[in-house]
């Protein structure tokens, strides 16, 4: 199978609210995407849309090759899900939990598990209620490396976590998915720590418009050039070549996906005068905000 | 699936089971107490005229108790799925969601069903050794419709707990507490021979409706 999750003309609205109109995205087996997104552009009702616990108003969503919204429990046997909030059944032990899911998975690697959950130092019999947000985190990681999935499915994985837990579940996941057989879909507010993980990002916008690349074509091709601010920067504005702009009182910081020539040639067509434009290196999580905005 | 199921209903509600099970134990030693106090300071005469002219019922204290062992099972069962929508963990589980809330449920109803029988069998023992047979058996058809009312409030609590919309909650609450009222409108000795098969018939209805709140909380999670 090519592509494990396949999205066509997607539209969702709350009463009159446009969630999404005609989103369209293929996200293809093997691969690791990172969606990100600013806060209420619909990355959680996406995500719920693909697990099943949402019919979108219209459109078409396939996971695994099925309606995604009546999913079979042999598709849903080979995805693996991570809530928002690492939720977890509170009134089962460690060991109780392993147990349960065990019965539910044929490929079941309880070693896995516990080679995850054995790190806690805690006796198999604590309960998950008595536990920190990290380490019921180690706890559902672990169930789902050991579910063995096709397609993993986390919402927002790092809520929650301090550094050293979202360094252990990152790790944990390059692991394994190294083998590249496994296709994970993440969405994590913690933008820097996609920059290690992702293959493809898609970056939603409100009303569903999206920007669907790998990860390096974008970070080479989404540029930050920095120059002097001399007085002509109030005739900077956003348009097709400048995605975003910052002014302070000393520098202008333009954002574009064209080459240094094309900006220079159209800041001068505007009337903006250029001295020593540099450009400057930026992080994913500089490039997320430059090209959906800090509001 | 079945066993995984059993597994983790059986985590949910043994504590409640233990407790409920105590409490129905302690409510019946009551009812012996009860019956020996009165057979103790009471003519044997005076206890037959209350009982068989009057229509005394001397057993009244068990009548609420299979509804509240329900009630607590349902909670019990499916309180812990509702908090932080917990019972998005069930319905992703490789199992096909009616399936997955009938077994849940005929696992709930399996455990108050057990105690209804025990409860049954005591009354019917305790009654026996102070009254003759015939009392013993006519006493298990006057409790029946409280037992069957155990039930249904089990139903119930399912039903209302695992509906997401609060006035839908509301409107299931009336009709289980209406369908409960029926359970409950006469004092009378087997009052309800004739007509508790028909109520039963009619509380199965409850148990296949406990599938579509299922289905309309997975649609209502967002």
């Amino acid at each position: 199978m090519e592509n494990v999750i396949e999205v066509e003309n997607l539209t969702h609205r709350y009463g009159k609210q446009i969630v999404y109109e005609d989103l369209s995205f293929t996200v293809k087996q093997g691969r690791i995407f990172g969606l990100l997104g600013k806060n209420g552009v619909g990355k959680t009702t996406l995500i719920k849309i693909l697990m099943g616990f949402l019919r979108p108003t219209s459109g078409r969503c396939r996971v695994l090759g099925e309606n995604s919204y009546n999913l079979s429990p042999a598709a849903r046997a080979k995805i693996g899900l991570l809530f928002e909030g690492h939720l977890a059944y509170e009134f089962m032990t460690i060991a109780r939990i392993e147990k349960f899911y065990s019965m539910q998975y044929p490929g079941w690697k309880r070693n896995m598990y516990y080679s995850l959950v054995d790190k806690l130092d805690l006796p198999h019999n604590h309960k998950i209620k008595n536990m920190s947000c990290g380490q019921r985190s180690q706890v559902v990681l672990g169930l789902i490396f050991a579910q063995q999935p096709e397609l993993m499915i986390l919402d927002d994985y790092s809520m929650g976590l301090d550094a050293g837990y979202r360094r252990l579940f990152l790790d944990y996941l390059i692991d394994y998915v190294k083998d590249g057989a496994r296709t994970v879909f993440v969405t994590s507010h913690i933008i820097q720590d996609l920059e290690k993980l992702v293959n493809d990002v898609i970056f939603l916008d409100r009303g569903g418009d999206i920007l669907q690349t790998s990860l390096n074509e974008f970070m080479s091709a989404f540029k930050q050039f920095r120059f002097k601010n001399n007085g002509s920067s109030d005739r900077v504005h956003k348009d097709h070549i400048i995605k975003n702009f910052d002014i302070t009182e000393s520098t202008v910081s333009l954002y574009s996906f064209e080459p240094e020539e094309a900006v220079l040639r159209h800041l001068n067509k505007n009337g903006i005068e250029v001295t020593a434009m540099e450009q400057v290196s930026m992080s994913l999580e500089d490039a997320f905000i430059a090209l959906t905005g800090k509001y | 699936m079945l066993s995984s199921i059993l597994y983790k209903e059986w985590l949910k509600i043994w504590r409640y089971l233990a407790i409920v099970f105590l409490f129905n134990v302690a409510v019946l030693v009551y009812l012996f107490i009860d019956l020996r106090h009165l057979f103790a300071i009471e003519h044997a005469e005076m206890i037959w005229y209350w009982a068989f002219q009057i229509g005394t019922l001397h057993y009244a204290h068990i009548k609420c108790l299979l509804p509240i062992t329900g009630m607590i099972i349902g909670a019990a069962q499916f309180v812990p799925e509702m908090i932080g929508h917990r019972f998005r963990l069930s319905l992703h589980l490789p199992v096909r969601p009616d399936a997955l809330v009938l077994w849940s449920g005929l696992i709930g109803l399996l455990a108050v069903g057990i105690i209804g029988v025990l409860d049954a069998l005591s009354l019917y023992a305790i009654i026996g050794i102070f009254f003759p047979s015939e009392a013993a058996e006519s006493a298990l058809l006057t409790a029946l419709p409280w037992l069957f009312a155990g039930l249904v409030t089990y139903l119930g609590t399912a039903l209302v707990t695992l509906e997401p919309l609060l006035v839908r909650k509301l409107v299931y609450i009336a009709v289980s507490a209406g369908f409960l009222w029926l359970f409950y409108q006469s004092n009378d000795y087997e009052s309800y021979n004739r007509v508790l098969w028909k109520l039963a018939l009619l509380a199965l209805l409850f148990i296949p409706s406990i599938i579509l709140p299922a289905y309309r909380y997975r649609n209502a999670s967002s």
